[in-house]
């Protein structure tokens, strides 16, 4: 069993969040206008209406118009825009 | 969190930077830890914000061409103020002397004096630093109050706080009664009568016997011998003459309160009565009043309390309503006799014979009339 087998394991034993276990990415969408995104692994594509992120395991991709990354911290992205599409390409 | 101006507070540059991606400077930003906000794409370039320490990081990134366009935040006021020396310097120098003169004691309040004179205060509390322009910090605020009380014996109670630079004594002076005061005690007449017997202990007599006095008249004067206060003491016995009416009618209506009560406010506009709610619907009341004016007397509100009262009717017949009539002069004329008192004469006189009945007491007694009373003169 790997790592992250066993932080998933854990995890559902003790009912906590997976992020925190297996640090996993998370998104918090704010109705249309606002995303936040933990645990990204860098910016791929930056674009008005595409914005390309990487993740853990694959990679999101934020379709839309006018998106803007406003703020970025350690391992935390927000953006803002008309968001349109979210979508996750998992990556073998 | 929006364009990250939390992080800006203490100070954050908006730069410009010549060839990167835009990409490879968020990436940059995340992989280094630098908090980095508004980015956005004009032509080749990036522009962005971050605080000082994300700027000094992209900084040792060689191949990155830095431009500041601006900056804000406390750092960079502090920055501007270090370079003005003379400004700074009189900002200091503003500090200190608040700093100096709020050490000092600019005034002092004393609240609650009366006998108590203010200055002689002011000067006793002087010998404890407390005076205009003392220091404030050496103060012993509870000390000074501990010496009051024993300088002063008239204070029933003193305080003495400090609020910033102001200090305010106050205090409440003790309520001694005339004759701790050291007023002077007379023996006056407490009705009109003919003075039969008198024995001075103490006082100057002002009156012999058969002499007639009237209500208040000074019998026996106390004085003032120096320091020394002597009081009025002594007897003075006279014969009173006292007069009491009584009435009673074969029917009586006595009123008394149900308890019920309830209250009608109303507006007045301009002398114009506007009732805000609706009288209560008493068969008898009473009415008081009450009102407020609201802006000089134009506009006034008005409340009414009604309190309704239950009238009964008393019936006696003609020989109780006399005896009736009787009773209450009798209780009228006693009431005004002291008990000690000896009756030598009683009259009494019908003048009504039928209802409403009325009659007339006439008592004649020989009693103690003086009473002792404070002597307002000259005090």
């Amino acid at each position: 069993m790997g790592k992250e087998a066993v932080a998933k394991k854990i995890a559902d034993i003790f009912d906590l969040p997976r992020d925190l276990m297996a640090n996993t990415f998370r998104l918090t969408l704010v109705g249309r206008g606002q995303l936040f995104i933990e645990n990204h692994k860098g910016i791929i594509l930056y674009d008005p209406e595409l914005i390309r992120l990487n993740v853990k395991g694959g990679e999101i991709k934020i379709a839309g118009s006018q998106l803007q990354v406003r703020t970025v911290y350690t391992q935390e992205i927000y953006i803002e825009g008309e968001i349109e599409n979210i979508s996750l390409e998992v990556r073998p | 969190m929006k364009g990250g101006r939390l992080f800006g507070g203490a100070g954050s540059v908006k730069a410009r930077v010549e060839g990167i991606h835009l990409e490879e400077l968020i990436n940059q930003a995340s992989l280094k830890g630098i908090k980095v906000w508004d980015i956005e794409r004009q032509g080749s370039a990036v522009v962005f914000s971050t605080d000082y320490f994300g700027l000094k990081q992209l900084r040792k990134e060689k191949e990155l061409v830095l431009e500041i366009i601006g900056e804000r935040g406390l750092l960079v006021w502090l920055r501007r103020v270090w370079s003005r020396k003379f400004w700074l310097a009189g900002f200091f120098c503003f500090c200190f002397l608040l700093y100096y003169l709020s050490g000092f004691i600019w005034a002092i309040e004393v609240q609650g004096t009366e006998k108590i004179d203010r200055e002689e205060l002011l000067d006793y509390v002087g010998e404890f630093g407390l005076y205009r322009w003392g220091k404030v910090r050496s103060l012993e605020l509870n000390e000074i109050e501990q010496n009051l009380y024993l300088k002063f014996p008239d204070i029933a109670w003193v305080a003495v706080e400090r609020s910033g630079t102001k200090v305010v004594i106050r205090l409440v002076e003790k309520q001694l009664n005339p004759i701790q005061r050291g007023a002077v005690i007379d023996i006056v007449a407490a009705y009109d009568g003919i003075i039969f017997e008198m024995m001075v202990l103490k006082g100057i007599a002002q009156v012999k016997p058969g002499m007639t006095v009237a209500k208040g008249d000074v019998l026996i004067a106390g004085y003032r011998d120096g320091e020394q206060v002597v009081n009025a003491a002594g007897s003075v016995k006279g014969k009173v003459f006292i007069e009491a009416y009584g009435e009673a009618a074969v029917e009586e209506t006595e009123q008394s309160y149900t308890g019920d009560q309830r209250q009608v406010d109303i507006l007045e506009l301009w002398g114009k009565k506007i009732p805000l709610s609706r009288r209560p619907k008493y068969q008898h009341y009473e009415v008081e009043e009450s009102s407020t004016a609201i802006f000089r007397n134009l506009i006034v509100w008005r409340r009414q309390t009604f309190s309704e009262i239950s009238l009964r009717t008393n019936r006696f017949s003609p020989k109780e309503a006399e005896e009736l009539a009787l009773y209450r002069a009798l209780v009228a004329a006693h009431a005004q006799l002291d008990p000690d008192a000896v009756i030598i004469n009683k009259e009494v006189e019908c003048l009504s014979q039928r209802s409403p009945f009325i009659y007339r007491v006439f008592i004649t007694a020989e009693t103690d009339i003086g009473s002792e009373m404070v002597q307002f003169r000259g005090d």
